[in-house]
């Protein structure tokens, strides 16, 4: 048995009979359909293509009396059995229709003036546009773009240069590069199969718009010298003109009554008889008779005409350079222009962003902030300045300072915000917080204590324990006012009623400081009488009191971290199992 | 009367009778998709026998039956395998369940297949007749005297690579072909219908507009 994966299997269900008999029913039909078609295409695509050939001759002779006026237009009318030879060579050469050959050129002609250029561009055109597999006349239009300083199109076949570069590049830098990446792609692409077909459907198309000048010729005359509106109607109503012929015979007839016309006619017909064949008296008075020549002639002149068509050559090709080397002096100039403009704005933009921080919300922070945040004032005044002063690089370097201190402000602020909640929060890591308080008092350049901080928050910080416990009376005194920074009475001791002494009293009291050890003993007399006093007062509201009494229970400190704490419960749990004890509701007896 | 082709198979027919050149296109297009895997699949294939099973390679001796089964079990030849390894373009016929497969993969070499398949049912390979429990079956256990056979052979295909799945059943795993066609991760089918897809759209086209596209 052989391993098998089976691919894109397909559900067959009892109709395989069914299936075939379609298919036969399909060949049966398909044949009967051949053979119809075969025996309708035969007349209906010669039709087509006497349809297609005639639409095809107005076309290119549209298209060549186009570019013939525009050669008059440029004043290039000597240039047109030139530019005519041209297009037809390079038609056969390149393998791309003349249909789209000659707006092309028309396109670069008309832009640089000059025949000799749009050749060279025309050439490069083709290149571009086998290399990239954009039309021949979109390349061109391309092309005639970027001569006149618009390169922005030309982004689409992939330079390798940024937009940025385009604009600014003038267009001998973008013909090189061009030339350059597209060199002799249209040779190589005459090479393949694909190119060779092209050439074999350009021989197609010429031999089509040849029959179609030979159908048109044919219906012209037919039509007599009044020409005919389109040669494709009367192809359709090729029927009506048999009528109509008839209907002319009969009129033809009629005016043999006039006796005007009745010696001319007849004196006509019997000049052209041919005895061997009277029919072709018919013929030959059908012919349209040639048109006199109205444009007056002049053999003065004519052997230095030769002489004056390299004159105006030479003047039109000299003014395309001189047009070119304009253009390519605006270019740069705008270029230039451009650039000026750019770095203009960008510092604009620069102090417009930076200037938008001065907002209202922004100056209600700072008016909160005031007093505390010093270095970020500074910074803030600093940046102003440098605002008003226009100095851009200042400015930067001031604004990437402020963002730092700002971020390090709001972080502080948030933090003594938060110190209330965190206070009653028993798992709060409060080594770390107040470490970076000091961190971020330090960086700021703010020199309040940290413990002025806390306990305007009403809080007591003990830097010893690193822990937090809330101040049981909040007393403001000058002990705990500071001034820009400086602590007031400095003298003094900072010895409150409930409160522990500071750090600083602290070691100076344990050092035996004769001053500070007086100053303790005397606030602690004080306070003695107070707390006496307070007990009084105490005593005498709860007498008052219904016996109700509100019992406030703080939690000092950080009791335990997430971690011991659940160790703990497990410890407690092996503890209770190890006694005997259940920890199961349906084991404790309720 | 519209006429409508219904089915791959019928497809191709109608292809080769009226598109002659859209079936060669189309089938060219399938064969590339399973040529990939196939040349991936023998790709996977060891030169040698894999785990130093040096005795399982053939090396044109005759080979006699061990077993109960007329057929000799298939030594291990890397050339007659990958040349086992191939792929086949004609629908099979209908199966029980209605369904026809357009194309296959195939790995129809004996030792190819035992390569493919070996510790799919038992990871740490069969029992063997010298490690057999008192009582147990002797049907279905390997016939070698060393208890270990099954898990070192197996342990040794594994040197080609893992059991790989390329579909959501427990049967499609394999190390060779399966493996390969897992790792192509449906490019293969995808291909596959693509090129059906638009034989069909193109073959359309010329019935109803009597060109070509």
């Amino acid at each position: 048995m052989a391993i098998r994966i089976d691919i894109a299997s397909e559900f067959k269900d009892k109709g395989f009979k069914q299936a075939d008999k379609a298919t036969t029913s399909l060949q049966r039909n398909l044949k009967s359909l051949g053979k119809t078609l075969v025996g309708v295409l035969s007349v209906r695509e010669v039709v087509q293509f006497g349809k297609a050939s005639v639409r095809a001759f107005e076309e290119d002779e549209r298209a060549a009396t186009r570019l013939t006026q525009t050669l008059g237009n440029l004043g290039l009318a000597f240039e047109d059995s030139r530019v005519t030879a041209y297009i037809a060579d390079l038609e056969r050469a390149s393998g791309v229709l003349d249909d789209k050959l000659r707006p092309a050129f028309q396109s670069l002609l008309t832009t640089t003036g000059s025949v000799t250029k749009a050749q060279d561009l025309l050439g490069l055109a083709l290149d571009v546009a086998a290399g990239s597999g954009q039309d021949v006349t979109t390349v061109a239009g391309d092309l005639s773009k970027a001569y006149v300083g618009n390169t922005r199109s030309l982004a689409k076949y992939n330079t390798g240069l940024s937009r940025a570069e385009l604009q600014t590049a003038n267009f001998a830098e973008v013909q090189a590069l061009l030339a350059k990446q597209f060199s002799g792609q249209n040779a190589a692409y005459l090479d393949t199969y694909s190119g060779k077909v092209a050439v074999l459907n350009i021989a197609y198309a010429n031999m089509q718009e040849t029959v179609g000048q030979g159908l048109v010729d044919a219906f012209t005359i037919l039509q007599g010298d009044k020409g005919i509106g389109g040669g494709v109607k009367v192809m359709d109503g090729f029927g009506d003109s048999i009528a109509n012929t008839t209907r002319g015979i009969a009129n033809l007839i009629a005016a043999f009554s006039d006796l005007r016309t009745y010696g001319t006619t007849v004196f006509e017909f019997f000049r052209n008889v041919d005895p061997f064949a009277p029919w072709s008296a018919i013929t030959q008075m059908g012919k349209v008779k040639p048109k006199p020549f109205q444009t007056p002639m002049s053999v003065s002149g004519s052997t230095d005409a030769q002489v004056k068509i390299d004159r105006a050559r030479a003047k039109a090709e000299s003014d395309a350079a001189k047009r070119a080397k304009e253009l390519l002096a605006l270019t740069k100039k705008q270029v230039k222009s451009q650039e000026a403009l750019n770095k203009k704005k960008k510092e604009e933009g620069i102090l417009g962003q930076i200037a938008q921080r001065f907002d209202l919300e922004r100056v209600q922070i700072a008016a909160a902030l005031r007093g505390q945040i010093d270095d970020v004032e500074r910074l803030r005044l600093e940046l102003m300045q440098a605002i008003l002063d226009e100095d851009v690089k200042r400015a930067i370097i001031l604004e990437g300072q402020l963002i730092k201190a700002e971020a390090a402000a709001k972080e502080l602020a948030d933090l003594l915000d938060s110190l209330d909640e965190m206070v009653g929060d028993p798992f709060v890591d409060w080594p770390s917080k107040i470490t970076r308080i000091q961190e971020l008092l330090k960086q700021l350049n703010i020199k309040i204590p940290i413990e002025t901080l806390f306990a305007e928050k009403g809080l007591r910080l003990d830097q010893s324990t690193m822990s937090v416990t809330k101040l049981e009376r909040m007393d403001v005194d000058a002990n705990n006012v500071y001034i820009n920074g400086q602590l007031m009475n400095q003298n003094q001791t900072m010895v409150n009623t409930g409160q522990a002494l500071s750090a600083e009293v602290w070691k100076e009291f344990t050092a035996d400081n004769p001053l500070v050890v007086a100053a303790v003993e005397n606030a602690a007399e004080a306070n003695l009488a107070l707390a006496d006093a307070e007990l009084l007062l105490a005593e005498s509201l709860l007498a008052e009191s219904d016996g109700t009494i509100e019992i406030n229970v703080n939690v000092d400190g950080s009791i335990i971290s997430e971690g011991d704490l659940a160790e703990t419960i497990i410890n407690e749990i092996y503890r209770n199992q190890r006694n005997g004890t259940g920890i199961f509701l349906s084991s404790v007896a309720i | 009367m519209p006429v409508v082709v219904e089915g791959v198979p019928e497809l191709k027919r109608a292809l080769k009778k009226f598109a002659p050149d859209l079936r060669a296109q189309m089938d060219a297009e399938i064969r590339i998709a399973l040529k990939e895997v196939r040349d991936a699949a023998r790709n996977k294939v060891p030169g040698v026998p894999p785990g130093n099973l040096y005795n399982w390679a053939d090396t044109g001796a005759e080979v006699n039956s061990r077993t109960s089964k007329a057929r000799e079990f298939p030594k291990f030849d890397s050339t007659m395998i990958r040349r086992g390894i191939t792929y086949k373009m004609g629908a099979t016929k209908r199966n029980r369940q209605g369904f026809s497969a357009l194309y296959s993969l195939f790995n129809s070499d004996a030792a190819g297949a035992i390569a493919e398949w070996a510790g799919r049912v038992n990871p740490g390979g069969r029992v063997q007749k010298a490690g057999r429990n008192y009582g147990q079956s002797s049907k279905n256990i390997g016939q070698s005297n060393n208890p270990n056979a099954g898990r070192i052979f197996v342990g040794a295909m594994n040197g080609i690579g893992p059991l790989k799945q390329y579909d959501k059943f427990n049967r499609g795993r394999g190390r060779i072909l399966y493996a390969a066609y897992a790792d192509n991760s449906g490019k293969a089918l995808d291909s596959v219908m693509k090129a059906i897809d638009k034989a069909s759209k193109l073959l359309n086209y010329r019935v109803n507009y009597g060109k070509a596209a």
